[in-house]
């Protein structure tokens, strides 16, 4: 007798499988959090002022589609190849190997630009508003001029450097050492962003007084004179909304909400419960995303626009840098707060370096065990398993760029964000194509879903291709704050020819040494 | 003589179709699958009415009902190195919380895809001179050994030392050290060791054996997987995956102790590479069956100059 079918058929596995299960989705939240860097929104604010009528929570908003979309496109990918390695491995397998190579290597090389500039922003947009904050606070001399020297040349340079170099001396000793740092160190940024919106929210609903705090440490008046001043310099107040310019400030928020994908460098085994990536960087990115829109937000309701705009250009007339988390820290009006709200924009500040170094230095393991790296790169130290000589050399490359941001005007805030966007592009754009060119591969996998007979993974390409290309082309043609300065640009391009170059000089250094470049990637015939 | 080595292909059809054509597209002459060649999953195919059927493959519900569409989907299962079980909702629910009955079950179709892979060796390595050596490993249920004795073009080299072309001698070792999941071959790593030197005594010439041992050595670099918490799931950090050596203190003692030509392993698929290991070059090709990617090595060896090379290679 036929009887009613089971409402869900799983798959049977062995009382000894040797599966391991899926990664947490919270865990990968968490991950993608970190990588998203919120204390960026920074420069998030103090570039505001370059696109008037541009609303910032909106542009986050954007930002966070356009990233929801790509990410659930890396997600898939990570789904369909859970295999550490990122985009280097599916995109080498299921592409072409130059244009995975060529991708992974401007991701890598990029992220060592910004584990030096990292290191830049952390003397600038962490450590010297905080020092100004408690220096004001307490009325030291010494903190303030702490803040000033962090804030130019070699304070910049030393502070960064020290940081890129616990970071990487943390990481040689292992990842396991380096881990249980970070993981205290994320358990207080989140405590200490919790005390912050909480502070914001006091001062945003009058219970703190911001414009009060502000005018005892700068003088009766300060505050309306600032504003004045804005108006009279038609800094102030904010323009009228204008679409068109918030849709061109999204590069901002992008530039952090965009790198949750990270965590597709990594996946486990068992391809049919990976929907821990998928949840975990949509998660990751709408977290963020809202944590952009209810930030920026509150520090305009805080602080008031107008002063933000003004102060962006002009300063404050303070011995301190006109950055939110210093406005963030007079709003608070107590040393002790001060402290505890610097935590978050510190400690994240560190150990984005991390999350950079750990990028660059994996792919060059994958580009090593390929023979398309020398295999020294590749090379683990016995003792602490980690690849120390390739977090040397991303060290190195490091602190020259951590030099140029700190003694030269060659770099910007987001100079790299153009070279590491190409990966975002070219996996969105491969991403519409691939369950049409890859046909069996998609149908046989986990992620083989369709919306009225057309593939979701084409849908959600086709949607990040649009977002994620306007901002890519935003980001070689935009002017404002350094965004498009020759590096960035130039670099982008000498990055990816030089990939290139790289690739087939290794191909033919491997040809004379007998080695088949092609035959380590050719697919064995079936028969 | 060149020495095509894989591992850890773990049911893939598509992956042992690729193993038995590796001879003819690297020109090799010895072949070898270092082990664990069962699979994991068994996807049940439900009739649901005469004609259609429904099942759970890769998370996706696929629903087929035509000839030639369950046969395509019985491929797809194939090739991801499953299990497909034509079934009714009745017999289904009979499995369903009775891991024993799921065990049987996976017994015989590991047992049956078996038979089939030494059928379709037989048939396409005989008469080719093709050396070609496959052994159980930690994964594999023991049932497996006498399937693959069956073959006759197929030798196993487990617990063995099998001389090869040119005086070189394999040493082949699918047992490993305790996992998680307690697999059918794993055992506690003095009883490792003592297999594996009673194994090394057969060897005529060290300096000419070849050691497939399915688990890598310990902090060798080949032996890197997610750190698990109890329950099993790779532990992240807000930097990614925590990973740590999980290799064998046996297989390490042993190949410093010994000093073959070359150390052979498996076992950690996330974990490939080419090393060194006090002086003895150490190789793990990795795995990537699931995808149907078939990952190996080639290792080139001459009676006169040893070790000439070895090369990781993606099929």
């Amino acid at each position: 007798m036929a009887t009613e079918m089971p409402t869900v058929t799983g798959v049977f596995t062995r009382a000894s499988s040797g599966l391991v299960r899926q990664v947490r989705t919270q865990d990968v939240v968490f991950y993608g959090v970190s990588q998203i860097a919120l204390s960026y929104i920074v420069f998030v604010v103090l570039a505001w002022g370059l696109y008037p009528g541009a609303s910032m929570p909106i542009a986050a908003l954007i930002a966070t589609v356009g990233g929801l979309a790509m990410g659930v496109c890396y997600a898939m990918f990570a789904t369909l190849y859970p295999r550490t390695g990122g985009e280097y491995v599916y995109l080498s397998r299921t592409l072409s190997p130059v244009v995975g190579f060529v991708v992974s290597f401007s991701f890598a090389f990029w992220e060592a630009f910004y584990a030096g500039v990292s290191g830049a922003f952390l003397s600038l947009y962490s450590i010297s508003p905080f020092l100004a904050g408690l220096g004001l606070q307490m009325k030291s001399q010494a903190l303030l001029n702490a803040s000033t020297w962090f804030n130019h040349g070699w304070g910049i340079f030393l502070g960064g450097s020290a940081a890129i170099v616990l970071v990487i001396w943390l990481q040689i000793r292992g990842a396991g050492v380096y881990f249980r740092w970070q993981r205290w160190a994320a358990y207080a940024a989140f405590a200490s962003i919790a005390i912050t919106i909480v502070v914001l929210l006091l001062a945003a609903t009058g219970a703190l007084d911001f414009k009060s705090n502000f005018d005892s440490i700068a003088g009766a008046g300060s505050y309306n004179k600032i504003v004045a001043q804005g108006v009279k310099a038609g800094l102030a107040p904010s323009a009228p909304f204008n679409l068109g310019n918030t849709i061109n400030f999204m590069i901002w928020p992008a530039f952090s909400i965009w790198f949750a994908v990270a965590s597709t460098s990594f996946s486990g085994e068992i391809k049919n419960v990976q929907r821990s990536q998928l949840l975990g960087i949509s998660g990751a990115v709408v977290l963020m995303g809202i944590a952009f829109i209810a930030l920026t937000w509150l520090y305009q309701a805080a602080f008031g626009s107008s002063f933000l705009l003004t102060t962006a250009v002009q300063g404050v007339p303070v011995q301190a840098p006109p950055y939110v988390p210093f406005f963030t820290a007079v709003a608070g009006g107590q040393p002790i707060l001060t402290i505890l709200m610097s935590v978050w924009v510190v400690f994240i500040a560190v150990f984005v370096i991390g999350t950079t170094l750990i990028y660059a230095s994996r792919a060059t393991l994958a580009w090593s065990i390929d023979g398309v790296a020398p295999e020294w790169l590749g090379n683990v130290s016995e003792r602490y398993h980690s690849p120390h000589y390739a977090l040397l050399v991303w060290g190195v490359v490091a602190e020259i760029f951590l030099a140029l941001f700190a003694f030269t005007t060659l770099l910007g805030p987001i100079s790299g964000f153009l070279g590491l966007a190409i990966s975002f592009i070219v996996v969105s754009i491969w991403a519409i194509f691939y369950p049409f060119v890859r046909k069996v591969q998609f149908d046989n996998s986990a992620i083989a879903w369709r919306v009225g007979g057309f593939p979701l993974m084409s849908l959600l390409g086709i949607i990040a291709t649009i977002i994620v290309g306007y901002g890519f082309w935003r980001l070689a043609v935009d002017g404002s704050f350094s965004t498009n300065l020759g590096f960035a640009d130039g670099g982008a391009a000498v990055g990816v020819i030089f990939a290139a170059i790289w690739f087939f000089a290794f191909k033919a250094y491997r040809k004379r040494q007998g080695v088949d470049i092609n035959r380590r990637y050719a697919e064995i015939p079936i028969e | 003589m060149r020495i095509y080595f894989c591992s850890d292909i773990h049911a893939s059809r598509k992956c042992w179709k690729k193993f038995l054509n590796s001879w003819k597209f690297y020109e090799a002459d010895t072949i070898i699958v270092g082990g664990d060649i069962t699979g994991k999953f068994v996807v049940p195919i439900v009739e649901t009415r005469p004609g259609d059927y429904t099942a759970t493959f890769m998370g996706v519900q696929r629903k087929v009902n035509s000839p030639k569409a369950l046969e395509a989907l019985k491929v797809m299962i194939a090739d991801s190195g499953q299990y497909d079980f034509i079934t009714t909702p009745d017999e289904y629910r009979t499995y369903q919380g009775d891991q024993a009955k799921i065990d049987t079950l996976f017994r015989r179709l590991v047992v049956e895809r078996a038979q089939e892979w030494m059928a379709e060796a037989d048939m396409k390595l005989r008469g080719t001179g093709v050396r070609c050596f496959v052994s159980g490993a930690n994964d594999d249920f023991f049932e497996i050994d006498d399937v693959i004795a069956s073959s006759e073009v197929i030798e196993d080299p487990n617990g063995k030392v099998i001389e090869l072309e040119g005086g070189f001698e394999l040493l082949g070792m699918g047992y490993g050290n305790p996992t998680p999941w307690a697999c059918p071959r794993d055992i506690p790593e003095d009883a490792l060791a003592g297999r594996i030197d009673a194994a090394a005594k057969g060897v005529h010439d060290l300096s000419r054996a070849i050691f497939s041992l399915h688990v890598p050595p310990l902090g060798s670099g080949l032996d890197i997987a997610p750190k698990l918490d109890d329950y099993l799931r790779p532990r992240v950090g807000s930097d990614g995956l925590e990973m740590i050596p999980v290799g064998s203190t046996a297989t390490r003692d042993a190949i410093i102790k010994y000093k073959p030509i070359i150390g052979l392993h498996g076992h950690i698929h996330e974990s490939k590479g080419i090393k060194q290991l006090e002086g003895v070059t150490i190789a793990n090709p990795g795995s990537e069956y699931g995808e149907g990617i078939l990952d190996g090595l080639l290792v080139d060896v001459d009676p006169h100059k040893g070790l000439q090379r070895v090369e990781l290679v993606v099929g």
